[in-house]
């Protein structure tokens, strides 16, 4: 064996990579997608490697984007739909999942709210028996309603021991004025009190609606198991469509860039920033382009600003930059955690980066290496039932053609270095900044006048200082 | 392979490499990748009592470069041949791994194999990752509401060997590494023979074999019996402390001292402590959350560790609440369980929600590989992966109680209270 393996080492150069054999083709696994004639629209992602199930519920039209003033309102309705139905109190629902060892959750973003059940095949009929009713009979009770409040104020408060949260609320409020987006999805301590069991119950009527709804079926279950629950349980089901009336696409018009927002936490030992300005939403036609612009100056490890602030300088454990997209176009930024007395530092390096992307062409190897990157991580993107669930949502939710995904790699491929600069100078705007940190206001503000205007506030929002 | 096996059943091969590097392969062509995972059996237990932090600042300057890898390049080239990669260590064990297309394979194990090789992390390195720890250090515990609870429960409940500080270690312990004592560490823990490499996905075994012979055989092995070894002792009185935290809200966190990872009593815990906050039917959900509105937030789980054992219990009060309040009814639901109220159909319940977790942990390559390493590394037995649900299926309401009486003793445990700064 030691001579065979000596023999070996000899041959063996390890001074360079072996190089690699042709890459394998990577198929996004077939659906099956049908609408039925009462409006819900349903998904078969079968995958049968593991004996289990989930089961997704999607409504569209019915996230936060739809509080109209009410913030906390879609989040909150979302809660209590697994508090208690016309047949089942909230401990039955609770009890009755947990005895089959499934998972029933319910929650909302901007874009939608949602419902998901997942279990072990085996538990299946039991499972569905209790998503049916807390989807078709929730009855948003008094006493629920007032536990549920209680709850959410109690997080509304921890919250604001959580430096990211509070650099994320200052950051919305600035960044997107008076669009739906500027608003806390979770509530106001304001809102969630003024809130009465007639606004969940018409939000509920007004949203929950069958020709709103993306049924998902994920897993250990064929498309005619998953029509047949359809047709059992949801085929009775009729709503009315309202108009959203009183739901505007509101125009972003008091945003002030190269301003600083400095939420102060006293003491704090590092400076929780967030640099950036108005992004790009899901369905836009340079997605792809964008998203491998944004790997490259810091969407990954490799990345231009991750490289500089933590490999080369150690001011933090980590950087990153993100299009965060939605229906309407959502935030770009950059976010750091580093430390007190390189915040300004920093903060100059990441817009050094920013201006460099939309200046010079990238180059070759930052190039082919994202590419590289983007296209070898994509099958880790398809290894679970729900992975692939979820990227068929959203094909649904955003109306992206149904091939999307099939020719992601060979969009990725496509590009050049001219669309990746052109995608920075269309969407990366380093001369309209917002930057929003949270930390301690007498160890940064001074040396943060230099980027414009600083204001401080308290961890309420409320203005305690600046200039 | 192993033999007989149920349907879901992971399989796989294992055989040693000559320099005692244990290598398990596990095929499944569900998708072109594979994950490459290299479990070395050393953690923050091991460090020194003077150099607390030291394996996981090791796990940084593990990708700072190595014989034939310049600094940097670790992820340069892993990144290009479009590979993620990452690594965790914990108390036991410092874990690698990398996610690999399945045509770089033989890229992978050239990378991996070659920071086995030979160490040559330099001075620069070694200065640069002290900050990115340091910062790593104030982001996940410094400045993180209740953030310091690990920190400041591992001293209390291990004052005698290396589970007494968290992984992340110590500040100045950290600025003060050198590159001698980098080196020797490197040099006792980072040898073939104190290491498994698991390789699950997308493979061809008998090629695989070859590879990691290739690649891997011809690293030297290391000097054995380097590590620490000790008795869990339990706690004789009670240990409390206040810690005053930039928080609003009060939190309790307490922490029972109980028998090790394999242990009949870890599998009793690990039942239990889903009996108390698995769900909102859970014991101390339903009573201290739902029915009287006392906490906000409250949990119970089991750490499982070479040498001994947590059960943890924490609770995050409502605004105006006493502490004394939900102390008294936290012991008053353990002492209930101590006197076995605990049903037959919670345990049932609990047994299904395990299966549940047991089926969703074989969905990835990476949970696959990396449950398989770690029962190799700790317990020469790759097939735990497939057999440890049925430990779960042995425990018995009878032996719930004996170990609850036995273990959750007040006398066993620190409790922590979070109180916010004036």
């Amino acid at each position: 064996m030691t001579n065979i393996l000596l023999a070996q080492e000899e041959l063996l150069d390890r001074s360079k990579p072996p190089v690699p054999g042709p890459p394998k083709d990577v198929q996004f696994p077939d659906y099956f997608d049908t609408t039925l004639p009462g409006g819900i629209n349903v998904l078969v992602i079968e995958n049968n490697k593991i004996p289990a199930v989930s089961v997704r519920l999607v409504f569209k039209n019915a996230g936060s984007y739809y509080d109209n003033g009410k913030y906390g309102l879609a989040s909150l309705t979302a809660e209590l739909l697994t508090k208690g139905t016309k047949n089942r109190s909230a401990t039955q629902i609770a009890e009755e999942i947990d005895f089959i060892g499934g998972n029933l959750n319910s929650g909302s973003d901007w874009d939608g709210s949602y419902v998901s059940l997942s279990l072990l095949k085996k538990h299946l009929n039991i499972g569905i028996d209790v998503l049916a009713d807390v989807v078709l009979n929730p009855v948003f009770s008094e006493d629920e309603i007032s536990r549920v409040k209680e709850q959410r104020l109690s997080s509304i408060l921890q919250g604001k021991d959580d430096a990211g949260n509070l650099t994320d609320k200052m950051f919305n409020k600035v960044l997107f004025g008076n669009h739906p987006y500027a608003f806390p999805a979770e509530g106001t301590e304001e809102s969630i009190n003024s809130m009465t069991r007639g606004d969940y119950e018409d939000f509920y009527k007004s949203h929950y609606l069958p020709q709103s709804l993306i049924l998902a079926f994920v897993g250990n279950i064929t498309k005619e198991e998953a029509i047949m629950i359809v047709n059992d349980r949801f085929s009775n089901w009729s709503g009315t469509p309202q108009e959203n009336s009183d739901v505007k696409v509101y125009l972003i018009d008091d945003r002030k860039p190269n301003s600083v927002d400095i939420v102060n936490k006293p003491g704090a030992v590092q400076s929780n920033l967030r640099v950036g300005h108005i992004g790009i939403s899901r369905n836009n036609p340079d997605f792809i382009a964008v998203t491998v612009m944004n790997t490259i100056l810091g969407g990954y490890f490799g990345s231009r600003i991750n490289y500089n602030l933590r490999e080369k300088h150690g001011y933090t454990y980590g950087a990153r930059s993100g299009f965060n997209t939605k229906i309407y176009p959502g935030d770009f930024s950059v976010d750091a955690d580093v430390r007190n007395e390189v915040t300004d530092t920093s903060v100059s390096l990441i817009i050094e980066e920013l201006n460099r992307i939309i200046k010079e062409e990238v180059t070759d190897e930052e190039f082919q290496t994202v590419k590289n990157y983007l296209t070898g991580v994509f099958p880790l993107q398809l290894e679970t039932a729900n992975a692939v669930a979820s990227r068929v949502i959203n094909l649904k939710l955003y109306n992206l053609p149904r091939d999307y995904y099939n020719s992601y790699i060979s969009s990725i491929n496509g590009l050049t270095k001219q669309d990746i600069l052109n995608a920075a100078k269309k969407y990366i705007h380093p001369d309209k900044l917002f930057i929003v940190i949270s930390g301690d206001a007498k160890a940064i503000e001074e040396k943060m006048k230099k980027f414009g205007p600083v204001k401080v506030y308290d961890p309420d929002g409320k203005e305690i200082g600046g200039n | 392979m192993n033999g007989s096996h149920a349907a879901n059943d992971v399989l796989f091969s294992e055989f040693d490499l000559t320099n005692g590097l244990k290598v398990i392969l596990s095929a499944d062509s569900s998708i072109p990748s594979a994950a490459i995972n290299l479990c070395y059996h050393v953690g923050s237990k091991d460090d020194d009592p003077d150099k607390r932090g030291f394996s996981h600042l090791f796990e940084h300057l593990m990708f700072e470069g190595s014989k034939n890898i310049a600094p940097g390049d670790y992820d340069r080239l892993s990144l290009m041949a479009g590979c993620e990669n990452n690594a965790y260590t914990t108390e036991d064990k410092t874990n690698y791994y990398l996610l690999v297309p399945s045509n770089q394979i033989e890229f992978g194990l050239w990378l991996e194999s070659d920071r086995m090789l030979e160490f040559a992390v330099t001075e620069e390195s070694l200065e640069l990752q002290k900050e990115v720890v340091i910062e790593e250090k104030k982001q996940v515990y410094d400045n993180k509401p209740y953030g310091s609870v690990s920190m400041e429960l591992a001293p209390r409940l291990f004052s005698e060997n290396g589970y007494g500080w968290d992984t992340i270690g110590n500040t100045v312990d950290i600025e003060n590494a050198k590159l001698d004592d980098v080196r020797a560490f490197f040099g006792k823990y980072y040898v073939p023979n104190n290491a498994v490499l698991t390789i699950a996905g997308d493979i061809d075994i008998d090629k695989t074999i070859r590879l990691v012979e290739r690649y891997f055989g011809p690293i030297s092995k290391g000097q054995n019996g380097s590590r620490k070894e000790f008795q869990n002792s339990l706690l004789e009185k009670e240990v409390r402390a206040e810690i005053y935290d930039e928080i609003q809200l009060p939190g309790i966190f307490l922490a029972y001292k109980m028998p090790k990872e394999d242990s009949k009593e870890f599998f009793e815990f690990d039942i239990l402590s889903d009996v108390l906050s698995m769900g909102d039917s859970s014991r101390l959900y339903k009573e201290l959350v739902y029915d009287k509105h006392l906490v906000s937030d409250v949990g119970a789980w089991v750490e499982g560790k070479e040498f001994a054992g947590l059960i943890n219990i924490y609770a995050i009060l409502m605004p105006g609440v006493k502490i004394e309040t939900v102390q008294n009814e936290i012991d008053r639901i353990i002492s209930e369980v101590k006197d076995g109220k605990v049903t037959a159909a919670e345990l049932e319940k609990v047994i299904n929600r395990i299966e549940t977790r047991h089926a969703y942990r074989m969905q990835t390559n990476l949970s696959k590989a990396d449950m398989l390493s770690h029962y190799a590394a700790f317990y020469n037995d790759p097939g735990l992966i497939n057999t440890n649900i049925e430990r779960y299926h042995m425990v018995t309401l009878e032996g719930i109680r004996e170990s609850a009486a036995k273990y959750l003793d007040p006398a066993n445990r620190v409790v922590l209270n979070y109180l916010p700064k004036k």
